[in-house]
């Protein structure tokens, strides 16, 4: 207004000169507005960003925290249930011999007592075998997934088979570890829920990175399933979760999809191999 | 009115002075060193002229002006130099700083003694509006956890943006009308209405407090880092 009333009308300089101020100096406040408000957009953003983040790293160590309390109630069930009953009785054969003189009876108490000693060892290794699996350590994920695999099809519920094409190097153990347990995951979900009639596993090496694929032909879940289960803050998916959180640690990824034929579900996982040492999770 | 607008707009000029001065704890290893002495720069030069207290030294308005185009710019492009991260614009700020400094010079050798710098100013306000516009575009690529209007330098930039885009035009036509007495009144009041809000712009910037804007990921957690550190 002050530069107005200073301007005379009909000086074409001033006019130039108004216009030419009045248009830079309105190009800069919106160039400084627009910087404003652009950078408010990004933060907001990214702030948006992180916290969804936290929260899906909050739902994987919820579910990484449950699923290792479940195992130890599992372990603990076990040992209460099984292997504490049994040494119970044990005890009650060998006191009876503290009691009991004759000699027949205390033979065949001392037999008895052996006899249930056997089956608590035999349940221990069980429990122990399922917490570390021996051939996984000794002899490699092919032996030990091949061994998991001819269980089942022992068992006579389904028809499991499973081919490594191309693992003549062994990956470190961690990692041989957090892969034999999300394939147990997977396996242990397919036996509970998809009700298939049969499993077939296949590994292969492609460039750098390992891919194992496994099929079914019952009932599966889609990536978008996956991704959903996933993101749920309810304790639906946890085995999902806890594979989610294991591959993470292997910079490893998983898809879940149907195959073209709409007969079969497939699930890849695929881990890069890593060069430098792995971490030691202890699982 | 109007001398009492002129001498507070000039006297203006002080006022981040004064204020970068006293809050000089909030300020150190910033960079806003060199615009405080482009500031008391700036009020001198001012000061000699509105008193005519450059006659006494003799020299004339129009070289204390061409002076200051040189020496104004120098002090601009070393904060900015000092302030810009990437390699290729501090570059740039060199190479524009050794043309303005030559072209300024040949300018003063072929112009008559006394006339207004137009070119050079002009010029001047080109490379600090586009080093301005760079700074800034590098501000808002940067991760940041802060807004940027809670940053001082952002501040101290916008009100040389705004003093330089205000007075950019008054610079062109400055050497050809600097006689006219009408351009003479609308220079006078141009510049220092730009002067005043520039010095308004620049105090509010050195009065935010510093906070640190860094975005830092340490903060933050990841899943990985956790299962790393737990298991």
């Amino acid at each position: 207004m002050i530069i107005l009333q200073v301007n005379s009308p009909g000086t074409p300089v001033s006019l130039v000169l108004f216009f030419g101020t009045i248009g830079m100096l309105v190009l800069t406040i919106g160039l400084i507005v627009f910087i404003i408000f652009h950078q408010r957009k990004v933060i907001r953003y990214q702030m948006q960003l992180q916290h969804m983040e936290q929260e899906q790293q909050k739902v994987l160590l919820n579910a990484s925290i449950r699923l290792q309390e479940e195992e130890r109630q599992r372990i603990a069930a076990d040992l209460h249930d099984d292997a504490g009953p049994l040494l119970a009785t044990a005890r009650l054969y060998l006191n009876e011999n503290l009691v009991n003189l004759d000699k027949t009876t205390q033979l065949q108490s001392i037999y008895n007592a052996k006899q249930i000693i056997d089956d608590t060892i035999q349940l221990i290794r069980n429990i122990s075998h399922s917490l570390m699996p021996p051939t996984l350590k000794n002899f490699g994920l092919e032996s030990a997934v091949n061994d998991l695999f001819q269980k089942i099809s022992g068992s006579g519920s389904m028809n499991a088979s499973c081919r490594f094409h191309d693992y003549r190097e062994r990956l470190h153990a961690d990692q041989e570890l957090i892969i034999f347990r999300v394939i147990q995951e997977l396996v242990n979900n397919i036996l509970k829920h998809s009700n298939a009639s049969f499993i077939h596993l296949t590994q292969n090496l492609s460039g750098n990175k390992l891919y194992i694929r496994l099929h079914h032909d019952g009932r599966g879940i889609t990536q978008a399933d996956f991704d959903k289960l996933n993101k749920s803050s309810v304790n639906v998916g946890l085995g999902l979760k806890n594979i989610q959180s294991r591959l993470k640690l292997l910079h490893g990824r998983i898809y879940f999809e149907k195959d073209i034929s709409q007969t079969y579900y497939k699930v890849t996982i695929e881990i890069p191999r890593l060069e430098e040492e792995p971490v030691a999770p202890q699982i | 009115m109007k001398v009492i607008f002129d001498y507070l707009s000039i006297y203006s000029d002080i006022i981040p002075a004064i204020i970068f001065v006293f809050m000089i704890s909030k300020h150190k290893d910033k960079g806003l060193w060199v615009l405080f002495f482009f500031n008391f720069y700036s009020f001198l030069t001012n000061l000699l002229i509105i008193n005519g207290w450059n006659n006494f030294i003799g020299l004339n308005i129009y070289f204390l002006y061409r002076l200051f185009t040189i020496l104004g710019y120098s002090l601009v492009a070393l904060f900015f130099y000092k302030n810009i991260s990437s390699v290729l614009t501090k570059r740039l700020i060199i190479i524009t700083y050794i043309l303005l400094f030559l072209y300024a010079t040949y300018d003063y050798i072929i112009s008559p003694p006394k006339s207004f710098d137009s070119i050079p100013s002009s010029i001047e306000a080109i490379f600090i509006i586009i080093s301005a516009i760079l700074y800034l575009f590098e501000q808002i690529k940067k991760p940041r956890v802060l807004f940027i209007y809670t940053l001082d330098k952002f501040w101290v930039v916008a009100s040389l943006l705004i003093y330089y885009t205000g007075t950019f035009f008054l610079f062109i036509s400055a050497e050809a009308y600097f006689g006219d007495p009408d351009f003479g009144k609308n220079y006078i009041l141009i510049n220092n209405s730009f002067l005043l809000l520039k010095n308004i712009v620049f105090s509010i910037g050195l009065l935010l407090k510093d906070r640190s804007d860094k975005f830092s990921p340490g903060t933050y957690t990841g899943f990985e880092s956790y299962l790393e550190k737990h298991f």
